[in-house]
């Protein structure tokens, strides 16, 4: 892509990239070790995305943005030797019943410090696919490429996760359960 | 996940065609654990969209001085690449020059030194005359590194000889060599002239062979 751009190569990077900003700085945010450091991962994903442009072909470059945070996340939680506190499967299953209309509105009503608290504690796998999707806007097509899975396995990792964030967000509050079938077609 | 999850997934997902997921609607309405998931799904899917949020709006300025700079240090690498290979261009010529200018043996004594001054300056053999050596020119004294030299030329067998007496004894250079094996007798070529030594306080110089040098300094005399 990059042998054909005009203009120092810097600014052609900075032209194809700068508008994936928002996007790639929501995949940041919950892949960081520390929300905290998001800006840092985002400039090093910038950094080392303008390193390789050259090796870039140019397709569809916000998953290739995306794909690069998440491999510098990677190693950067790796370095640290940290790692979000995950859930065990049993743990959110073992959550007496289901969602009712007053635990939606509890949900609805949490800030988003507590849902980036539930987020980063699904097991990472979830939290990758529901990061994309759901916060950042990736289809299921484009977080399996960024992952390297099949795109069936993007959509059951992000159904489960967003199972698990409704159930620990309902868990965040007392609840009181009450009846009735509120949107059920 | 099982079937029943896996087909959730994919009509969530909307990958249904219009009939089945119809099909699945109805369904739903008489399946709780279904039901359940689908509202499971819903409402984690409209949290997280709750932490959709813009980048930082200094974020994009600290990304694009953050680029700028790295292109500017990728820009100056060919310089110092380049600046680094003519240090180490000079460096090997530097090099190179002063292995040709050092000379290719070890810096002598002044004794020695002032041996091969001497033997630069021997007169041109004259005609052969009677046999045996035969003095030229008066004898002279040269005082060099602590040591007194009494220099003088003969000729012998039609060969300029430089005759030398010293009164310490020579010390025998680096790369002096015995003239034979286990021999105390040693001799060395400097800028084309043959030092022999047939012991420790004499030497002999001429531009010949050390081997035929050594046969005519046995017919000279002694101290």
């Amino acid at each position: 892509m990059n042998g054909d751009a005009s203009g120092p190569p810097h600014r052609t990077f900075l032209d194809a990239t700068l508008p994936h900003l928002d996007a790639i700085y929501r995949v940041a945010r919950h892949a960081a070790a520390d929300p905290a450091q998001a800006d840092d991962l985002v400039q090093e994903t910038y950094l080392r995305a303008f390193t390789h442009f050259d090796q870039h072909r140019g397709e569809n470059t916000r998953a290739w943005l995306a794909a690069i945070c998440l491999n510098v996340a990677r190693s950067q939680l790796r370095r640290a030797a940290r790692r979000p506190v995950e859930v065990p499967a049993s743990e959110a299953g073992d959550l007496a019943g289901g969602l009712d209309e007053v635990a939606e509105r509890v949900i609805a009503a949490l800030d988003r410090a507590e849902i980036e608290a539930a987020l980063a504690r699904l097991p990472a796998e979830q939290r990758y696919c529901v990061v994309l999707m759901d916060v950042a806007g990736y289809t299921a097509r484009e977080a399996a490429q960024i992952l390297g899975c099949p795109r069936g396995t993007v959509l059951a990792r992000a159904h489960r996760g967003r199972r698990k964030l409704a159930r620990l967000l309902a868990g965040t509050e007392a609840c009181h359960r009450a009846g009735g079938d509120y949107g059920r077609p | 996940m099982d079937g029943h999850d896996r087909r959730l997934a994919v009509f969530l997902a909307g990958d249904l065609d219009d009939a089945t997921a119809a099909g699945f609607d109805e369904h739903l309405i008489s399946c709780e654990r279904c039901w359940q998931a689908v509202r499971e799904d819903r409402a984690g899917r409209a949290a997280a969209a709750r932490l959709r949020q813009p980048a930082p709006t200094e974020l994009a300025s600290r990304v694009r001085l953050a680029v700028e700079q790295a292109n500017g240090r990728r820009r100056r690498q060919p310089a110092r690449l380049v600046l680094a290979a003519c240090v180490l261009l000079l460096a090997t010529a530097v090099a190179a020059v002063l292995a040709l200018a050092r000379p290719d043996w070890p810096v002598d004594s002044p004794a020695i030194a002032a041996v091969v001054t001497a033997a630069h300056r021997m007169p041109a053999p004259s005609a052969a005359s009677a046999p045996g050596p035969a003095a030229s020119g008066q004898p002279w004294t040269v005082l060099a590194g602590g040591s007194h030299l009494r220099l003088q030329y003969y000729l012998l067998d039609g060969v300029e000889l430089l005759v030398v007496h010293a009164d310490r004894p020579f010390a025998m250079p680096e790369d002096a060599r015995p003239v034979a094996a286990g021999a105390m007798p040693w001799a060395l070529t400097r800028d084309g002239v043959t030092l022999y030594c047939p012991h420790d306080t004499m030497l002999v110089a001429a531009a010949i062979p050390a081997e035929r040098l050594a046969a005519l300094a046995r017919q000279l005399p002694e101290g």
